[in-house]
């Protein structure tokens, strides 16, 4: 995606996948000759120190309020006095919202916006359990009670892609004072809806994947029922897959890629 | 002749009256500042033997604070039960003291909820002033039964130097203007049942300063005669008449006989106060006042004390409190085991192994109660608490509390909250831009009289800025709907403004309309009493009560609206707690929600993105409806001779005053009129200069007012300045950017 035009400003949004190790080569390029270069770590989990020492150079970090409140009025400024700017996100860059509404921005003030893609967990996560995108139904963030509000969405995906037999990823919440959303938590909370709904979705026999640490050397795949994963010691950050029918090798594989973590 | 004797008697005795009903009573003082209400419970503290004669009228017995004697009035309501005999009759006599400045009217209400009948002290010179119209109007609204003393007739005597026939007419005036309140306030069945008699023995007159007091029957009965009392004064045999007249007993022996039992009281109190099952067994139990019931208490007053922490005060108006009780309290949502159950004896509380229905009681162990809640047994946890108590008072004036040491704000922080905590109409706030701590309250006096306490408490060094006036923000036509996003621009909500209408406006601030409401109840009430339009009478998502406004949801069928819903109704709090004007509170706003776009995953639709959408779309609202300041204006009552009424009138004119009416009474002039609080502060000074000292008054908050168009945009801009923001008011565009 993208619509460069020769003398017009241009913003890369560059997203990293996974981990710093990650980087496409494409995404080096545009990092390393950008004018300014700027990188964001709310919407994922990204070591800095390690990024920096890929990039070969350190970028303005923004916060949450720089991109949001603020609307990204640095990245746009020097993107337009400067003629180049990077924005290096985690993941791939529209996975997190904050990124769509930025190039809506830049377009707005004539600077052409490139994209240069990552590994997404939404679609690592399937792979490195082996379970199959085809049937992949939705995706929704377990989220921590906020103002005492716990959100049903989770339960509600679930609850429509299982009966149709299909796949649903569960992402966590990361909060600012609590961190990444652990294990427990999530299991906590999951029960804590089916306690509410009582549709029979995450009952303690319910199979789950646990996806903890992917991209990073002790990264580890776990499957069993809530209630088997419930003592298990999975670092975060972890992406949860609430499988639906698996078919004969799908169910092969993933016992595989569990069992050789 | 029947009469009252005093004894001191051990708790054990004391208990087994409380468990008679018939026997016991609740009754409190009600007055104007200065009418004597403190003094007058001080001669039946000093008739209960608790405090030696020759202190009483001079040592303030309930009045807890140095600073209250200095200033000659009680601050808090403080409790005291006494023990009284009567016509060889064991009585106990719960009795609560009231304040009487009008700074303080918060604390009169709550006391109103735990009496049954209420001693009005009226001063025999000034007679029925305003907040005298007050007290009887909030007695009237608790169903608490008035009777009457017209204190400090040594005035009459002393300095008027009136004749027998002189002192007559003026008690027969003073009681006639006395049953028009009644007549004005009182519900229709107890209209006539409630006017005050003389001959009955329902009017006390006497001097508490001097400890004497008379029913008119115990003057008969006597053979006293007016003559009599100015023949005592003029022979110096005054203290010959305090004791063949104590004031206790004209004041008790008319409790004793006019004020009704809690049995009885409560049978018509209850279904006024408490709005459950009146056939339920709890409902049955209330009406009774059955000590076998269970337990129900209405929470009057918070306070801390230093050593069993905070102490909650009220009357058991069902069931027996003990000891080791299991309790939860309702307000508070909290399930607690009773510490400690207490009797009042004067300032001091005296600990009891239980307490029975129809009582006062103090407890410890329920710190998380509130003035006004409701506590219950835990086996009746779900039934409705008792009606919330009615502030006719609003905080309107602030001042910054700064520590000499930074080290200290922690600390400050914490006895302040402790504070609001004991009085609901205590205000306080952090700035969260300039750190400040602002404490707002009803009047300079209250904000000077907290700040004395805090000090005394924290023994903490502090300055106190000069208090700041607050204003209200409020809107005079509709708004177009403005679209509000969430900063990351996956939520935008459609809101419009408008004023509310006044009908809505009173029964949000008589607790008729109020926030935990059932929703159909209030929309019942909306449509007959009010006029709303039934649909979206049931929207309401939040109501106001502290700045009154409301939040209205017109919105159909949009997936995951629930979800956001707290966060939407914290975004209005917000924008009501600090409009876009000069970051006022805002006042009787209507605030419609008629369509939203809410992002399908949680993540991306939190409290950190809805808030701020819908605040900026209020915003935007507020500011383009004809935005206008409201500001607190006061009701003054004047007295003065009749040579002065011209300058006084010029005084009130230079002030941006309204004079209301000019009564001529027998001696005085009687000026009723309004003043802004942004004029009031060196109005002492101004007034005694203008009349020679010949005046005085009285002055409580009356209503918002908008200031006037031509004052208006100078002064946002001052208050802006002063609050650190730019002089120049912002524009709907501000918060409702085009992308």
């Amino acid at each position: 995606m993208g619509d460069t035009q020769r003398g017009k400003p241009v913003l890369y949004l560059v997203g990293v996948g996974p981990s710093p190790q990650y980087m496409s080569l494409e995404g080096l390029r545009a990092a390393r000759s950008a004018e300014c270069l700027f990188g964001e770590t709310y919407t994922t989990y990204m070591p800095r120190g390690l990024l920096v020492d890929v990039l070969g150079r350190e970028p303005m970090w923004l916060s949450r309020r720089d991109l949001e409140d603020l609307e990204g009025r640095d990245v746009i400024e020097c993107a337009k006095r400067r003629g180049s700017a990077a924005l290096i996100v985690g993941g791939d860059p529209f996975m997190a919202t904050t990124h769509a509404a930025l190039v809506a921005t830049a377009k707005r003030e004539g600077i052409s916006v490139r994209v240069i893609h990552g590994v997404s967990i939404v679609c690592a996560a399937l792979s490195a359990a082996c379970v199959s995108p085809y049937k992949l139904c939705g995706v929704a963030t377990v989220t921590y009670p906020r103002m005492g509000v716990m959100s049903s969405r989770p339960y509600d995906v679930a609850r429509r892609c299982l009966s149709e037999g299909l796949h649903t990823l569960l992402l966590l919440d990361v909060d600012e004072e609590r961190g990444f959303m652990t294990l427990r938590e999530a299991i906590d909370i999951l029960r804590r809806l089916e306690e509410a709904q009582g549709g029979g979705i995450f009952t303690e026999e319910r199979d789950l994947i646990v996806v903890s640490r992917l991209g990073y050397g002790d990264q580890a795949i776990y499957m069993g029922t809530l209630k088997e994963l419930e003592g298990v010691d999975a670092k975060p950050p972890i992406t949860l897959i609430v499988p639906g029918r698996l078919n004969d090798v799908e169910a092969e594989c993933a016992l595989y890629m569990a069992a050789h973590r | 002749m029947s009469y009252v004797r005093i004894v001191e008697k051990s708790i054990d005795e004391i208990l087994a009256i409380a468990k008679n009903p018939a026997q016991v009573r609740n009754a409190g003082t009600l007055a104007h500042v200065d009418h004597g209400k403190t003094t007058s419970t001080d001669s039946l503290l000093m008739g209960a033997g608790l405090l030696s004669p020759k202190m009483a009228g001079k040592a303030l017995a309930l009045d807890y604070v140095p600073i209250e004697q200095l200033r000659q009035m009680t601050v808090k309501a403080a409790n005291i039960s006494l023990f009284f005999e009567w016509g060889g009759k064991p009585y106990l006599i719960n009795f609560v003291d009231t304040p009487g400045h009008v700074d303080f009217t918060g604390h009169v209400t709550r006391s109103l909820r735990v009496m049954d009948g209420g001693l009005i002290v009226v001063d025999a010179v000034e007679g029925i002033m305003t907040q005298t119209e007050t007290v009887v109007r909030q007695a009237m609204e608790e169903l608490v039964r008035p009777v009457l003393f017209v204190n400090k007739i040594d005035r009459l005597i002393k300095e008027l130097r009136l004749s027998p026939q002189e002192i007559q007419q003026r008690i027969v005036q003073i009681v006639k203007d006395f049953n028009e309140l009644i007549d004005m306030y009182a519900p229709p069945e107890f209209r006539d049942k409630w006017k005050l008699d003389p001959s009955k023995g329902q009017v006390a007159l006497g001097s508490a300063l001097h400890k004497w007091g008379i029913t008119i029957p115990i003057a008969q009965k006597a053979g006293l005669k007016f003559s009599n009392i100015i023949d005592a004064y003029e022979k110096g045999q005054v203290e010959e008449l305090s004791k063949d007249f104590p004031l206790y007993r004209a004041i008790l022996s008319m409790i004793i006989e006019h004020v009704p039992p809690p049995n009885l009281a409560q049978k018509y109190r209850i279904p006024k106060l408490w709005r459950g099952d009146l056939d339920g067994p709890v409902g049955k139990a209330l009406l009774e006042a059955n000590a076998d019931g269970p337990l129900v208490i209405a929470v009057s007053k918070m306070t801390k004390d230093p050593h069993a922490g905070l102490i909650a005060t009220g009357r058991v108006f069902s069931g027996t409190v003990h000891e080791g009780k299991e309790v939860y309290i309702i307000g508070a949502k909290a399930k607690k085991r009773v510490l400690q159950t207490y009797i009042y004896m004067g300032p001091n509380r005296a600990i009891v192994p239980y307490m029975p229905a129809g009582n006062i009681v103090a407890l410890a162990g329920v710190e998380e109660a509130r003035a006004g809640d409701t506590i219950v047994d835990v086996a009746v946890a779900d039934i409705p608490p008792f009606e919330r108590l009615k502030y006719i008072s609003e905080p309107v004036v602030t001042v910054a509390v700064e520590p000499k040491n930074p080290a200290d704000l922690a600390k400050l922080v914490e006895s302040l909250k402790e504070l609001v905590v004991e009085d609901p109409t205590l205000d306080v706030k952090i700035d969260q831009e300039t750190g400040q701590i602002l404490l707002s309250g009803v009047g300079t006096l209250h904000l000077e009289i907290a700040t004395w306490l805090l000090k005394e408490r924290t023994k903490l060094e502090f300055n106190v800025s000069p208090p700041l006036i607050r204003f209200r923000e409020t809107v005079r036509a509709k708004s177009p709907v403005y679209e509000g996003k969430s900063p990351n621009k996956h939520n935008k909500l459609y809101i419009s403004v408008e004023p509310l209408d006044e009908e809505a406006i009173s029964l949000i601030i008589s607790g008729e309309v109020n926030d935990d409401q059932d929703p159909r109840e209030r929309a019942k009430v909306l449509r007959e009493r009010a006029g709303w339009d039934a649909d979206e009478a049931r929207g309401i998502w939040a109501v106001d009560e502290t700045y009154i406004n409301l939040f209205v949801d017109r919105t159909t069928g949009i997936q995951y609206l629930r979800e956001i819903r707290d966060y939407v109704v914290q975004g209005f709090r917000w924008a009501m707690q600090a409009g876009p004007l000069a970051l006022e509170p805002v006042r009787g706003v209507k605030v419609v929600l008629h369509d939203a776009v809410v992002h399908e995953d949680p993540a991306h639709r939190g409290p950190a993105q809805i808030m701020p959408a819908a605040k900026n779309a209020i915003y935007a609202g507020i500011l383009s409806a004809r935005p206008t300041l409201l500001e607190p204006i006061l009701r003054l009552d004047i007295k003065t001779t009749s040579e002065y009424m011209g300058s006084i009138i010029s005084v009130l004119n230079k002030h941006r005053g309204r004079v209301i009416d000019v009564a001529q009474a027998e001696y005085m002039v009687l000026i009723r009129a309004e003043l802004p609080v942004l004029e009031s502060f060196n109005i002492s000074d101004e007034l005694r200069a203008a009349a020679a000292g010949k005046v005085f008054w009285s002055m409580q908050f009356s209503r918002w007012s908008p200031l006037p168009e031509s004052m208006l945009a100078d002064f946002t801009g001052q208050l802006r300045k002063r609050k650190g923001l730019s002089p120049e008011i912002p524009k709907p565009e501000d918060y409702v950017p085009p992308y």
